[in-house]
């Protein structure tokens, strides 16, 4: 039977599951996958992360990664490790005193899964609050799944084995009993988005400022309207933003908003 | 990073109206202001005791409630109705059209009200009349087609009858001075009031201000069954106080005001929530204004009661005063500080350009004088009434045309700084 090939967007353990022999050949490239022996984690995290995030964790190539998942032989030579991102000025910030602080490495030690304890943490971190996670790894998956809860994520590498990732909750307000909705944010492509159709004036605008406002949030977003809102521009004026209509769906009106380098 | 600049507000264009619509209205708005503290100024005697009849208070009176309130009611509701509403104008003739008629009609009713001429007054009336119809029918049209922004509209619909019941009996009371029509012209000019200050422009104000005060304080909206309970009791409040000062009934009158009252207190409320939670925490001095305003809203109320009730010498005339000058003028110049420079820098946006900075559009300086010398004519105009002193209700309507001067001559440089962006609009 011939196998799909391994793409960047490929989940570790769908790779696992076609090839069992792939473990121990990732392991030869870099030790660090030798916690995909670790069944929970192969249950857990490995069904979300894809070969792209896990050459961010391993701080490795992913054209080594895919080489070898492929079954090209040796690594390739060619490509270049991930270089770590610098710490934003949001998360330096953090009072690690005042944030909600969890360590994940105890309960990865002995084989339990973390996600469900990190989510039920981070659902009762208050808007503008903090959560502070100490991990073996850098957990993109988990940064993926909470940013499209309104959480800003910075994953720091302390020591070998030892990764520190900051979470900043956006401050959105929490929704009123009379609005009837909210904004939906999350990450495509490391592009915010956010999708306002449906909420009454002016809760669009709040929703997309507020973003705007969020630490982490980057210099460009997507947001997904139903019409041109044309009382935002001055205020994305006043904040040095600009925006500019981009092709989208039937019926909506998708902008690109950017903060031009000043 | 670069943006397609043509495409800005590319697709903005159906909904916004020429610039020529809102700034026709607005700049109306600002000579009318200026009008109206002149006409105070000469009929100042007449001010601690008026109790109706011609000359310039009485040109005072409506060049402030047809010129400046009526006229800024029309210019933002035009520009600012459809896009709450999500319904657009199904066309823009007619909003020139109720101009065409609006301005010069009052024009005319001012000038013969001001002069006791009857033809003139008539036929001004008539012409305002029919401006106002036209916008009536626009707004329920816009109204009709909407089920959102239940605040914004059910305080729409409010104002909209309340406004064809003014409409009515301020025609009626014209053609009463010259044919004697009622019994007792006191008594519907009394009901003609309420409905315009409180029923017309009073809901008008408090449900465009359930969207304008969050977008420029950048709040989120308020709370709607909290609003649904304001409006019932405003309108209810509305229809009993009128009702009784047609009846001449003193009960009637002050439990009306009573209504009345719990729904500003309602509204007001409200308010201060939406600023409570604003995300822009510097509002400058309109907003100032605009605070100013809402203060003399419950009191207005109160001595509204006072006057139905008898319970105070002279209430009704501190009344009107607190209610016109006080709540609606002061409300109003403090919003259109801020929509003027706004909307100017969305439509300097419409040559394909990112829109200039509200703040480069806004001269500051006419602006402080402005807010200094309505403030300054405010506390004259008070201190004149409790006083009864003709002089200092004379020096207070100075200082507030002063002021409308400087409003004017800040209206004329945000006009030249669209201008030069490219943006005006042919009317």
């Amino acid at each position: 039977m011939v196998r799909a090939p391994v793409t960047p967007e490929t989940k570790i353990a769908a790779a696992l599951d076609a090839d069992p022999g792939l473990i121990e050949r990732l392991i030869a490239l870099n030790a660090v996958f030798a916690k995909l022996r670790n069944p929970v984690l192969r249950k857990t995290m490995a069904k979300l992360v894809s070969f792209s995030e896990a050459a961010k964790v391993a701080g490795v190539p992913l054209e080594a990664m895919l080489a070898v998942a492929n079954g090209h032989g040796a690594p390739a030579p060619a490509g270049e490790a991930p270089k770590p991102e610098a710490m934003p000025d949001w998360a330096q910030a953090i009072d690690l005193a005042k944030a909600t602080t969890l360590d994940v490495r105890p309960l990865l030690a002995r084989g339990e899964e973390p996600l469900s304890v990190v989510m039920r943490t981070a659902k009762d971190v208050p808007a503008g609050g903090a959560l502070v996670l100490d991990a073996p790894f850098d957990p993109a998956p988990l940064r993926r799944v909470l940013g499209t809860k309104g959480f800003a994520a910075h994953a720091a590498n302390l020591a070998d084995g030892h990764w520190r990732v900051f979470f900043l909750k956006r401050g959105e307000a929490p929704p009123s009993a009379t609005a009837p909705g909210t904004a939906r944010h999350w990450r495509e492509g490391d592009l915010p988005h956010i999708d306002v159709r449906g909420l009454e004036p002016p809760e669009p605008m709040l929703a997309i400022l507020r973003l705007l406002e969020a630490p982490g949030t980057g210099d460009t977003v997507i947001v997904h309207h139903e019409r041109d809102p044309i009382y935002l521009y001055p205020e994305l004026a006043e904040r040095g933003w600009a925006g500019e209509i981009v092709p989208g769906d039937e019926g909506e009106v998708r902008l690109r908003l950017a903060r031009p380098p000043t | 990073m670069t943006l397609v600049a043509s495409n800005f507000l590319g697709g903005a264009k159906s909904r916004l109206l020429p610039a020529s619509i809102p700034f026709r209205y607005f700049g109306a708005a600002a000579i009318f202001h200026l009008i109206f503290w002149v006409a105070l100024f000469l009929g100042a005697e007449d001010l601690p005791r008026y109790g109706g009849g011609q000359g310039p208070l009485l040109a005072a009176i409506h060049s402030l409630t047809l010129g400046v309130l009526a006229m800024t009611a029309m210019g933002a509701a035009f520009q600012l109705l459809p896009v709450a509403t999500k319904a657009p104008l199904r066309a823009v003739w007619p909003t020139r059209l109720a101009s065409w008629l609006m301005i010069p009609g009052v024009a005319l009713l001012v000038l013969g009200m001001g002069t006791a001429h009857h033809e003139a007054q008539a036929l001004g009336a008539a012409a305002a009349v029919l401006g106002l119809a036209i916008f009536a029918v626009l707004v329920a049209d816009n109204l009709r087609r909407t089920s959102g922004m239940v605040l914004v509209t059910g305080n729409a619909w409010g104002a909209v009858a309340a406004l064809v019941a003014v409409l009515g009996l301020g025609f009626a009371l014209i053609v009463d001075q010259e044919h004697g029509l009622f019994e007792h012209h006191g008594r519907v000019a009394a009901t003609h009031m309420i409905l315009a200050v409180y029923g017309f422009m009073g809901l008008l104000a408090m449900g465009f201000s359930y969207i304008l005060v969050p977008m420029f304080a950048l709040s989120p909206a308020p709370d709607v069954g909290l609003g649904r309970t304001s409006l019932a009791f405003c309108v209810g409040g509305v229809a009993v106080a009128a009702s009784g000062a047609l009846a001449g009934s003193t009960p009637l009158g002050a439990l009306g005001g009573a209504l009345g009252f719990v729904g500003i207190v309602l509204h007001l409320r409200l308010m201060t929530e939406v600023m409570a939670k604003r995300m822009r925490k510097q509002l400058g001095p309109s907003f100032v204004l605009v605070r100013l305003g809402w203060a003399f809203l419950p009191l207005s109320a109160l001595l509204g009661i006072a006057a139905a009730s008898d319970l105070v010498p002279r209430a009704a005339t501190f009344f009107g005063a607190a209610a016109l000058m006080g709540w609606l003028l002061t409300f109003v110049m403090g919003i259109l500080q801020r929509i003027v420079p706004f909307l100017a820098s969305m439509h300097a946006a419409k040559t394909g350009r990112a829109p200039p900075l509200v703040s480069a559009l806004t001269p500051e300086a006419p602006l402080k004088v402005h807010f200094w010398c309505h403030v300054g004519a405010l506390a004259s105009i008070g201190l004149g009434l409790v006083l009864d002193e003709v002089l200092i209700l004379r020096l207070g309507a100075a200082v507030g045309a002063a002021g409308a001067v400087a409003f004017l001559a800040f209206f004329v440089m945000v006009m030249a700084r669209l201008k030069a962006q490219g943006g005006g609009a042919k009317p």
